[in-house]
């Protein structure tokens, strides 16, 4: 296992290698003067010369590059223009935001989407499984914007149960942490939910067609076992993938919701970012965004082959 | 004759919704002595597979159910007891191997696991005692260093490697009967022959009644008591094995019977049985064999034939029968 993990690891390192390199290319990309578009079009030339200078614009890239390499070895993305303050010190406050949110979605799409996809392929053509089909669709085809703004008239407004916005660090207040997770937590994961739902539906009955669900019925296991153990366990071989994707797919959706939901996460920081050409934030934001995402995939290689043993031994 | 240790009476398993269903096995009876090796032998499709599922419960439902009969277990009437009392008899008094070893075992537990499991739900052993049960089993089957292999998944092991954990399975709880399904079909010769043979010593190691399904007349000529011939969803002979091998009387065991190649024989051709067997949707009237049966007469697509007494014990459903033994 250890072995696998540490290839897994080396698979991962060019794909950081490539972002940290395109991150650094972004200021060669943009089309025009960077330094012109940062300090706006009314601004004079010494002020154009500043932000060149502070951008470290007149330096060759290769130059650059190596300062840009340097500084992440020391774990310093550089100073944002906008906030001017450390870019490293912004994303450390904002990314625990995201990773709550996120979490929290995940949380719901597991506990919900799963145990509604396996009944519904354990009652199949019932009207379990009929509501179980018709909650799915309804969560992949509901905008998430649509049903967040639904949800704050509702229960933010109207009802007045949950907050409509905003958020408190957990330390502070614990519970008002939870309440204000729900309604964004929520608008996130539903589209997720309903997508894992179907999954596991499909691959569930995929399962119970298989010749060891029979053998372990033949052995006289219990149904709990049959379906809880024998059958789960290869469900979630495929199914572990799925979440792994929903991850990412969390992560992106979150700069809506944030938005939406006035969170100060990863998302809105970025989204600022992107708006005010901030661009040593962008670029920060990227590195620690894909550093994420790879470390997720991560887990999820590790979580598929200690659940599918022929993934250890390289048989798949 | 004692009461048997199994009697199916007039079973009858049907596919399909209510109005439309297809018969694929229609009032077939048979019984097993306690410590009996039957053969059933037939075509495939015949209704082989679906008679020992019954027996089990397993018939997959829907679209498969059991619409009619009795399957006396001890007096007990299996084709209507709850799910909960078949859980106390699968694996633990009636076990079942199945035909394809390579996908009968779950690919994500070990084999002590699955071993293990069956010796905790049904005879209540911890963890401990049911690894070491485990381990006692594989050493039985025959499986060479058996300690290590407890540890192993099944993709590991190769296909009679794998048949034999799964008769590792089906006898840790001692059961009193075994169904064993076409368990050598899908192995090759040398490894046939070898759990055949294991099956034979461990069926009189432990004294239980096999149910041995094959349509192989090789492989039952060599190992059972009593052999049943099916015939699309029917039983059509019945008898000892040597009265069944030596005589037979219903004009399909005689084809075959003959359609065994032999090497002793010289036989310019194969010899098959003409014809196919009909399908489900469109069984024939009558006597299901008389589209293909050699001597067929006009009263064999009237009705189905009863099933007459040839000699003491040995049976077969065709009037050509009934008329030979009343003109003798
Ligand atoms: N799930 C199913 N749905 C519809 N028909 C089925 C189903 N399972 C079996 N049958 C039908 O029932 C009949 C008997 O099937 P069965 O599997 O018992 O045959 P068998 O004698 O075991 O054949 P084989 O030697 O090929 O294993 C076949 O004609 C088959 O088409
Ligand atoms: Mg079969």
């Amino acid at each position: 296992m250890p072995e696998f993990i540490l290839r897994r690891l080396l698979i991962a390192l060019p794909v950081l290698l490539l972002v940290s390199l395109i991150s650094a290319s972004i200021m060669e990309l943009v089309p025009g003067d960077p330094a012109v578009l940062i300090a706006g079009q009314s601004a004079s030339d010494a002020e154009i010369a500043m932000v060149r200078e502070q951008l470290g614009l007149n330096r060759p890239f290769v130059e650059r590059l190596g300062s840009w390499y340097a500084g992440i070895a020391r774990g310093d993305l550089g100073d944002s223009i906008l906030l001017n303050r450390p870019v490293t010190q912004a994303i450390a406050e904002r990314v625990p935001v995201t990773l709550a949110l996120a979490g929290f979605a995940l949380f719901l799409t597991v506990a919900i989407g799963l145990p509604c996809g396996i009944i519904a392929a354990v009652r199949a053509n019932t009207w379990v499984d009929q509501a179980v089909l018709t909650f799915a669709l309804i969560g992949v085809s509901v905008p998430n914007f649509w049903l967040s703004l639904m949800l704050i008239v509702l229960f933010g407004v109207m009802l007045d149960w949950l907050p409509a916005g905003g958020y408190v660090m957990f330390a502070d207040d614990p519970v008002g942490w939870v309440r204000c997770l729900i309604l964004p937590g929520l608008s996130l994961a539903l589209l997720q939910v309903g997508l894992l739902a179907r999954i596991s539906r499909a691959t569930m009955l995929e399962v119970l067609q298989q010749d060891y669900v029979r053998t372990a019925r033949a052995k006289g296991m219990p149904m709990w076992s049959v379906y809880g153990k024998h059958a789960l366990k290869n469900v979630m071989v495929p199914v572990i993938t799925v979440i792994g994707i929903s991850c990412g797919l969390l992560l992106s959706g979150s700069v809506v919701i944030e938005t939406v939901y006035s969170i100060p996460g990863m998302g809105r920081l970025l989204a600022s970012a992107v708006f005010g050409r901030d661009y040593p934030m962008i670029q920060g934001g990227l590195l620690v965004t894909a550093a994420v995402l790879v470390l997720l995939n991560l887990l999820v290689d590790v979580l598929y082959a200690l659940i599918d043993p022929r993934v250890r031994y390289g048989q798949r | 004759m004692a009461e048997p240790l199994l009697r199916v009476e007039d079973l009858r398993v049907v596919f399909g919704p209510p109005g439309r269903e297809q018969v694929a096995v229609d009032g077939l009876s048979l019984t097993l002595g306690p410590g009996e090796v039957l053969g059933i032998v037939g075509e495939s499709g015949c209704g082989k597979t679906l008679t020992a599922l019954s027996i089990l419960r397993l018939i997959p439902n829907p679209p498969g159910r059991i619409a009619g009969g009795q399957i006396l277990f001890r007096g007990q009437d299996l084709a209507h007891a709850s799910e909960k009392a078949m859980n106390r008899i699968r694996g633990k008094e009636i076990s079942m191997i199945f035909q394809e070893p390579m996908t009968a075992l779950n690919p994500v537990f070990k084999i002590g696991e699955q071993i293990g499991e069956t010796l905790r739900v049904h005879d209540g052993l911890t963890r401990a005692q049911a690894r070491s049960g485990a381990l006692q089993m594989l050493e039985r089957v025959g499986i060479s260093n058996p300690a290590q292999r407890l540890g192993q998944y099944p993709h590991e092991l190769s296909g009679g490697m794998r048949q034999r954990v799964m008769i590792a399975i089906a006898l840790a709880c001692r059961p009193q009967i075994l169904i064993a399904d076409e368990p050598t079909t899908a192995l090759d010769v040398t490894i046939q022959a070898q759990i055949l043979l294991l099956l034979r010593e461990l069926q009189s190691e432990l004294g239980m009644a096999v149910v041995l399904i094959t349509h192989d007349l090789g492989v039952v000529a060599q190992v059972v008591d009593r052999v049943a011939v099916m015939y699309a969803g029917r039983i059509v002979e019945e008898g000892s094995a040597a009265a069944v091998f030596e005589r037979p009387s219903h004009p399909y065991t005689r084809l075959l019977l003959e359609s065994i190649p032999t090497l002793d024989q010289q036989q310019d051709r194969l010899q098959t049985i003409p014809g196919m067997v009909p399908s489900l949707s469109n069984l024939p009237a009558g006597c299901r064999f008389h589209p293909r049966c050699p001597d067929v007469r006009p009263a064999c697509r009237e009705a189905a034939p009863a099933s007459f007494e040839v000699a003491p014990g040995h049976r077969a459903a065709c009037i050509a029968v009934n008329n030979y033994r009343h003109a003798n």
